[in-house]
């Protein structure tokens, strides 16, 4: 254990804030706003006061809204169709 | 929901407008999330396929315990998941690279400044499909948690009934597929 990430942690425990960890472990909730509001304040508050932190919930933010960018497969009309008849004549056996 | 049960019980007698119905309202969807896994356009169409024909021969045992919906998500994952299985193995991810590290709950090393990225890069072709290529590193479990929540953006409880998960391990399957895409992209696009 440093000295330094000691007198960190004694300052967050000081100011009831959360440990860098627990932020960590606190961000999928962070995005969803799914934290109660008095986590939040705290979270909000340790972020104010890390700059690591607030780095990585921004990079996190823009790693969880990357999927929507993923384009969107779609099929071709022949092969619904192609489909549509495989399932009838599949249906239609017993 | 109307729509659905009407679906069903004509899936269940095996009626063509049923079929029809099926194929109409679903195939768009399940074909995308099975191409998530398996990327080959072809061999995604032979899974999407198998998922039909699985459909209409367990018909009858669903007893509407989770939407149809939900229910056909689930067997496409899983066909899409049995596909990929028997394809090169994929290397070992060392979480202890990936995961942040931590003295006394404190970020010891000083984090990336992703706003040297610009939002524009993130939409990139290139760096898309490396997100991609890198999806496809993650585990089975990591991949189809972070495809349905972050990619197909259901909703947690669609994911939940899915997978047969948990609320707490679906969030903590998303939350380090994240970060293992996180440190991916750092590795390559930041610094
Ligand atoms: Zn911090």
């Amino acid at each position: 254990m440093s000295v330094k990430t000691k007198f960190i942690r004694a300052m967050f425990a000081m100011m009831h804030l959360p440990t860098c960890e627990e932020v960590e472990q606190f961000a999928y909730d962070f995005l969803e706003g799914a934290l109660d509001s008095s986590t939040m304040k705290v979270v909000g508050r340790h972020l104010k006061a890390c700059k690591n932190c607030q780095r990585f919930i921004a990079a996190y933010r823009k790693t969880a809204s990357l999927g929507k960018t993923f384009q969107k497969p779609s099929l071709d009309p022949e092969f619904k169709e192609k489909l549509f008849e495989f399932l009838s004549h599949q249906g239609g056996r017993p | 929901m109307k729509e659905e049960t009407t679906l069903l019980e004509g899936l269940k007698k095996g009626m063509e407008s049923a079929y029809r119905g099926l194929v109409e309202g679903y195939s768009d969807r399940l074909f995308r999330i099975i191409s998530r896994f398996v990327r080959n356009p072809e061999e995604a169409k032979e899974v999407l396929q198998t998922v039909f024909l699985k459909v209409i021969e367990n018909i009858q045992k669903f007893e509407g315990n989770s939407s149809l919906y939900t229910w056909l998500y689930r067997i496409a994952v899983n066909e899409a998941l049995m596909r990929i299985r028997s394809q090169k193995p994929r290397r070992e991810i060392s979480w202890e690279e990936v995961l942040p590290h931590y003295e006394d709950g404190i970020r010891t090393f000083e984090v990336p400044d992703w706003s040297k990225l610009p939002d524009q890069q993130l939409a990139d072709r290139e760096l898309q499909l490396f997100v991609q290529e890198s999806v496809a590193e993650l585990s089975e479990d990591l991949k189809a948690a972070y495809l349905l929540k972050d990619v197909e953006q259901l909703s947690e409880d669609e994911v939940c009934t899915i997978l047969d998960l948990t609320k707490p391990a679906m969030k903590n399957r998303v939350h380090r597929a994240r970060l293992f895409l996180r440190k991916r992209i750092e590795e390559r696009y930041v610094r």
